[in-house]
């Protein structure tokens, strides 16, 4: 299997959390459509041959929501002309969308292209948090947006939410958890904020402008989202992925995998199996390069130790966790040796639980888990 | 003998001595610009970074004079002898021997900076050699010249006359010729007899791979030749005169070395603590009948703990510690072990910059990544039965139970600095313990404050702290006085319970809470937060004096990792992992390797 990512950079204003790849020039729309499909075509031989067939798209961003139902069939289609594929009745196809694009009209015209999966941005359903954040949408909106999302035949539906805000408080998240688990979302991303350098929300913070939530409360209220999320009937797979039984994200779930994936579009990353690779983060150089036909793109060829502590990262995100036989059959002995070795150490620690040759983050791991990769993790001196 | 001069440079860092020197080398063609690294006689690495002298070194110059005085007129080129010298208080001992084995010195004082205290001690030493002064200002192209006030506190320094200071620029080549004629004419030649039997003082020497240990030294009587067999006098040691001869840019082997002249000699010596700085040279055949004045074992100022990040790199820091050895006989190391640390060496150094220098060194030259531990004096602790055991580490004091008194060494200290920061000085001083002896006016308002300080007070944070407060407008020298008995008791540092000898610290009963207090502070800013709570506590014998608590980690956790995410992550991770490979284990607890020397860096 694989997996399709189509990286939609446009963005009419930008979140203050936000440090992923967007721009506000809208009037590259039409160029970019025909550079994502060139790309598609470029990298038309990406994938190793022996089964890797798409599964599953994603179309992420930025906004894709800002695109037109036209623009989207043209994506799509394109995909399903280039990549070999599963029947398309079987495939997951996700776009993520703003509340405030799912207007009736929208939504009447999405139901008619190939999405199956729509990845709804709602963050919060608190008014206040919602401007501190600068989204463009407010509480009201996002809960219309789920519940016409459904009206027009959606029913794989994923909602984002993030805690640890400034303004946020306990009483606030368990608010916005009642809320969301109150709409039935099919998924779940719930994220605790991370101040990235450079973010407009970083700056204000450390201005003294706006406060961080501090850490005993972020744990408080990712111990609350558990409770809550797990006696609705969700199942939390990743750290901050949760989905009610057979709605994990399939696409996501890849990542954590091993499983190839190809990225189009600036700032986006492809894995082939053996090195990853990402498009330049400039609009303009990335619709310059594609124009000469030819990809603007940096490689990074994975050795054993890089592709094992990839593993880690990713595998031990998920609620299956690693497998010492698997490490073993992939990496060699040494890795699974030491794997098992820390795993136990961990265990003794309470920050992860060991089932035969499985091995996963427990609840306490799991808040400190990217101290306990470093545990795992192995660097060449 | 006659046209021999050899003089050497007396200047405070910074001053321009170096550029100055290369000038004379270009001028007297000593170098010619192919061999012209900026600053010959730097040739570490580290001192041309630094800017400073570490190493003595020597060379010698032809000079036809181009003056017009009579009397110096002479068919035959003028050889002109420079010995280099560190230029920082950690090496007196060395500069003592260099302006020994001279006749005369160039004064060089920065006409920007003006006199400081290192200058002042070591043209004390000159004078007291009956050195010949050649005072010069130098750096007069700088905006910032005060050629006038400068000349002055030289005037008032020295008693001579204004005419007798030269203007000039290492930058610009100005009065350079000058100062050439001046130490032909200023400088008496060597006295010294040539049929005298042999003595020659040692005033540095160099390790060559291939040749083993080279002296440098003056030959202040006698003559000798390759082949002829030679005593060191202090170390009763004998050896073959296998290469003599002069120091140009390299070598250059003679076959007769005569009073008067400066030189090297190759006699297969392995070992360096063998060639001591100070020592005589003389015929095992003709011995002379005293060894030249003025000889001393040079002892360490400073010791602190030198261990290996990894326990199994300690043979290799053994090995790496020798080879430095070869090269600086100053450094000394035994191996000890720690409770912290692990095995590793207790080193003693000539001072703080001789310590970082070193350890520099180890870093640069042999690749070793080691953890320092804050350094300490020496001690003299008298016990009950009346013994007297010399303690260089403080986790090595006897029980205090066993202890009647211990000693520390006092030094004399001379600080030189404008007279607006008198104030802050004095209170920076007084911390440390230091008793005013006088204060005199030097020139201006130029003060000089001379101070009666445990060394101890001083071998860490002093200097820097000193620069700060004086707006970098102080200069500092010392000379070890005597040792005095002291109310110095055992300051211990524990992690979650658990004793780190490493961090034990001796300190005086009246700074011991204060300093306890500041410890703890200073750990918690050091060592990063861990999963668990780590109590740092001060303790003097059982008895917990301060204590900070590091509160453990609740979040450390990636939210989102996609596609995209998962190189960038794994970079960094892995970069945390490095990190975390560099510190050094303590129970359950990690610590940096930074923390066991920066902990004293007290604000």
């Amino acid at each position: 299997m694989a997996g399709l990512y189509i990286h939609i950079p446009l963005c009419t204003q930008r979140c203050s959390y936000c440090d992923f790849f967007s721009t506000t020039l809208l009037n590259k729309r039409v160029e970019l459509i025909d550079a994502l499909c060139k790309e598609m075509k470029m990298r038309a031989h990406y994938l190793p041959v022996d089964g890797n067939v798409l599964e599953t798209i994603y179309i992420g961003g930025g906004t894709p929501s800002l695109l037109s139902s036209s623009e989207i069939n043209i994506l799509i289609d394109c995909a399903l002309d280039s990549f070999p594929h599963v029947d398309t009745g079987k495939m997951e196809i996700t776009m993520e969308a703003n509340p405030n694009d799912l207007s009736d009209s929208n939504l009447k015209e999405l139901s008619g292209t190939a999405i199956n999966r729509l990845s709804i941005g709602c963050q919060s359903f608190n008014d206040t948090t919602l401007k501190i954040i600068n989204r463009r949408h407010n509480a009201e909106e996002a809960k219309n947006a789920i519940a016409n999302a459904r009206k027009y035949g959606f029913n794989n539906i994923s909602i984002d939410l993030i805690y640890g805000l400034p303004s946020q408080t306990i009483d606030s998240w368990k608010d916005d958890v009642a809320t969301a688990i109150a709409l039935k979302p099919n998924h779940i991303s719930a994220y605790c904020l991370e101040l990235h350098e450079g973010s407009l929300l970083t700056k204000k913070i450390s201005k003294g402008e706006l406060t961080e939530m501090d850490e005993a409360d972020c744990l408080t209220c990712f111990k609350h989202l558990r409770e809550a999320t797990s006696a609705s009937g969700y199942e939390h797979y990743e750290i901050s992925n949760f989905a009610q039984k057979g709605f994990r994200s399939r696409h996501n779930s890849s990542y954590w995998h091993d499983i190839p994936y190809i990225g189009i579009g600036p700032a986006a990353h492809s894995y082939d199996g053996v090195s990853r690779q990402w498009n330049v983060s400039h609009l303009p150089k990335y619709l310059k390069a594609i124009s000469e036909n030819r990809l603007d793109t940096e490689i990074e060829t994975l050795s054993v130790t890089e592709k094992y502590n990839d593993y880690i990262l990713t595998a031990l995100r998920t609620s299956d966790g690693i497998d010492f036989q698997y490490i073993s059959n992939k990496f060699g002995t040494r890795f699974s040796d030491l794997a098992k070795e820390v795993a136990a150490k961990q265990q003794k620690d309470g920050n992860v639980e060991i089932i035969g040759e499985k091995c996963h983050l427990t609840e306490k791991g799991i808040f400190i888990s990217d101290s306990i990769f470093t545990e795992f993790i192995v660097v060449e001196e | 003998m006659k046209n021999i001069r050899n003089f050497c440079i007396i200047a405070h860092i910074d001053h321009g001595k170096s550029t100055l020197a290369d000038r004379l080398l270009e001028m007297t063609k000593t170098v010619t610009g192919k061999d012209l690294q900026a600053q010959v006689l730097d040739d570490m690495e580290l001192e041309r970074e630094r800017g400073i002298t570490i190493k003595s070194h020597a060379i010698q110059m032809d000079y036809a004079y181009t003056g017009d005085k009579a009397e110096f007129q002479s068919k035959e080129k003028y050889v002109l002898n420079l010995l280099d010298t560190p230029g920082h208080v950690d090496f007196s001992y060395e500069v003592s021997r260099s302006i020994a084995a001279c006749e005369g010195a160039l004064l060089i004082v920065d006409a920007s900076q003006g006199i400081q205290a290192q200058t002042i001690s070591n043209l004390y030493m000159a004078l007291e050699h009956d050195l010949e002064i050649i005072p010069i200002l130098n750096k007069i192209d700088l905006p910032g010249a005060m050629p006038e006030e400068v000349e002055d506190q030289i005037v008032d320094l020295l008693g001579c006359d204004r005419s007798e200071v030269i203007r000039a620029s290492g930058k610009t080549g100005e009065g350079v010729d000058e100062i050439l004629r001046a130490i032909v004419e200023r400088i008496r030649p060597p006295k010294g007899d040539p049929d005298a039997p042999l003595q020659c003082l040692i005033f540095d020497s160099v390790f060559n791979p291939f040749r083993g240990i080279i002296a440098y030294y003056k030959v202040v009587n006698g003559t000798f030749h390759p082949g002829e067999k030679v005593k060191f006098v202090a170390t009763g040691k004998e050896y073959l005169a296998d290469e003599i001869g002069i120091l140009r840019l390299d070598m250059e082997p003679r076959k007769e070395m005569s009073a008067g002249n400066v030189g090297y000699i190759i006699s297969g010596i392995k070992t360096s603590t063998e060639v001591k700085v100070g020592d005589t040279i003389t015929h095992v055949s003709n011995p002379c009948e005293n060894a030249i004045e003025g000889f001393e074992e040079v002892k360490p100022m400073v010791y602190a703990g030198v261990y290996p990040i990894e326990t199994e790199d300690f043979e290799n820091l053994r090995a790496s510690m020798e080879k430095l050895q070869l090269n600086d006989a100053s450094l000394t190391f035994q191996a000890e072990s720690s409770l912290a640390l692990g095995f590793g060496f207790r080193c003693g150094f000539l001072g703080m910059l001789h310590m970082e220098i070193i350890q520099e060194r180890l870093d640069r030259e042999f690749d070793m990544d080691v953890i320092t531990t804050v350094p300490n004096v020496r001690y003299n602790v008298y016990t009950k039965k009346g013994e007297m055991i010399e303690v260089h580490n403080p986790s090595g004091l006897p029980d205090i139970t066993l202890i009647d008194h211990i000693e520390e060494p006092y030094i004399r200290a001379s600080i030189i600095t404008a007279a607006e920061y008198i104030g802050p000085i004095m209170t920076l001083c007084l911390g440390k313990r230091g008793e005013l002896v006088r204060q005199d006016y030097v020139s201006g308002n130029r003060v000089e404050l001379i101070y009666n300080m445990p060394l101890g007070e001083i071998v860490f944070d002093f200097y820097d702290k000193l620069k700060s407060i004086s707006k970098g407008y102080a200069s500092f020298d010392y000379h070890p006085s005597e040792m005095r008995e002291s109310k110095l008791i055992k300051l211990d540092v524990l992690l979650n319970g658990e004793p780190v000898d490493a961090l034990s610290t001796l300190t005086h009963i009246d700074n011991a809470y204060g300093l306890g207090k500041r410890m703890c502070e200073k750990l918690k800013e050091l060592i990063p937060r861990q999963q668990f709570e780590v109590a740092i506590q001060a303790a003097i014998g059982a008895k917990i004096i301060a204590r900070e608590t590091i509160k453990a980690v609740r979040k450390d956790v990636t939210a989102k990792c996609y596609g995209g995410d998962i190189s960038r992550k794994r970079k960094l991770l892995e970069k945390q992992k490095r990190g975390k490979k560099r510190m050094k284990q303590i129970g359950t607890v990690e610590v940096p390797q930074k923390a066991f020397l920066e902990v004293l860096k007290l604000d």
